[in-house]
């Protein structure tokens, strides 16, 4: 319970240090790195100040999970969720619903694609090269974890 | 044993229940793929969890349950992202295009309307969404509630919808 206590309340610390930076300048790059990086100094400071924690182990492993599961989740908040915005616009419609038509009319290349294309250049997991968009050693190490992963699922392409 | 021995044994627990988990997850998809890659997450995630609790029985302690369920959502959002996301789908294509691909040739591959029929389709499989006379409704409004809570989860962190 001690591990548990102290992991949640440092990783609620994190959250704050996290808050503070994105309220007063939001980063323009890399913002998942700037988020690990929040959450490991954090840890450091944790592991350094708290004298209470009953077993070392499994606080950090736990407040890892955590950060973890809080990194994995912020692209979402980030980019808005083609699904999730359907479905806002569908509830919008109210009694009538909503027309096919009248979804592509307000999601179009633009939102869906481009600006996803953008934040792979800025994530430096993409670059243009004559008028062409071509893989970084980061942007190929990505899909390959994923295409391998689909391939053992035996799955088509996601998307 | 010590007690920072038996430390160290049970700190592995909830690793080897996810070991289970994906493996689990992989056999039913792989094997049954009728079962729906949602369905197989969640028979993943209780055959780990089973697997987890197995390993010391009544000693698992609430940290462990903790860890355990946490992995099983970051090993959620890791299949979810080979599913849905956009940035991979985007990825995937360059690489199998090898020499790069123009604005126009992804668009041609992965463009906007496939999105948007695919999600469609997703919802309505799910009964998140229900397709009437050529019109869509909220089906389930839980889908609606985790937009609501991503929206103030947004306000907060941006202080704005971006």
């Amino acid at each position: 319970m001690n591990a548990l206590f102290y992991g949640i309340l440092t990783f609620f610390a994190a959250m704050l240090v996290h808050l503070a930076i994105w309220r007063i300048r939001l980063p323009g790059k890399n913002r998942a790195l700037v988020l690990v990086n929040v959450f490991f100094w954090t840890l450091v400071l944790g592991v350094i100040t708290l004298r209470g924690v009953s077993s070392y182990p499994d606080y950090i492993v736990l407040y890892c999970c955590l950060a973890a599961a809080y990194i994995v989740s912020y692209p979402a908040m980030e980019a808005d969720s083609p699904s999730l915005a359907i479905v806002r616009n569908i509830a919008k419609s109210g009694k009538s619903g909503l027309d096919k038509n009248e979804l592509r009319k307000v999601m179009t290349d633009d939102t869906l694609v481009v600006a996803r294309i953008g934040d792979l250049l800025s994530d430096d997991l993409v670059r243009m090269d004559s008028g062409k968009y071509i893989l970084t050693s980061k942007g190929r190490l990505l899909a390959g974890v994923f295409m391998r992963f689909r391939g053992l699922l035996n799955a088509p392409k996601g998307g | 044993m010590t007690g920072m021995g038996h430390n160290v044994m049970y700190i592995f627990t909830p690793f080897i229940g996810l070991a289970a988990n994906i493996l689990m997850q992989i056999a039913v998809f792989r094997f049954f793929p009728r079962t729906g890659l949602l369905r197989s997450v969640f028979l993943g995630f209780a055959c780990g969890f089973a697997v987890s609790l197995l390993i010391k029985p009544g000693v698992a302690p609430v940290s462990n349950i903790a860890i355990y369920i946490l992995l099983g959502y970051c090993y959620f959002h890791f299949v979810n992202m080979g599913e849905t996301a956009r940035r991979i789908r985007i990825l995937t294509e360059l690489a199998d295009a090898g020499n790069g691909l123009s604005l126009g040739e992804i668009l041609g591959r992965y463009n906007s309307g496939d999105i948007i029929e695919r999600r469609l389709a997703r919802l309505v499989d799910n009964g998140q969404v229900t397709y009437k006379n050529g019109k869509y409704h909220i089906g389930n409004p839980a889908m609606l509630a985790i937009a609501s809570a991503l929206a103030a989860a947004k306000r907060l962190i941006f202080g704005r919808i971006e």
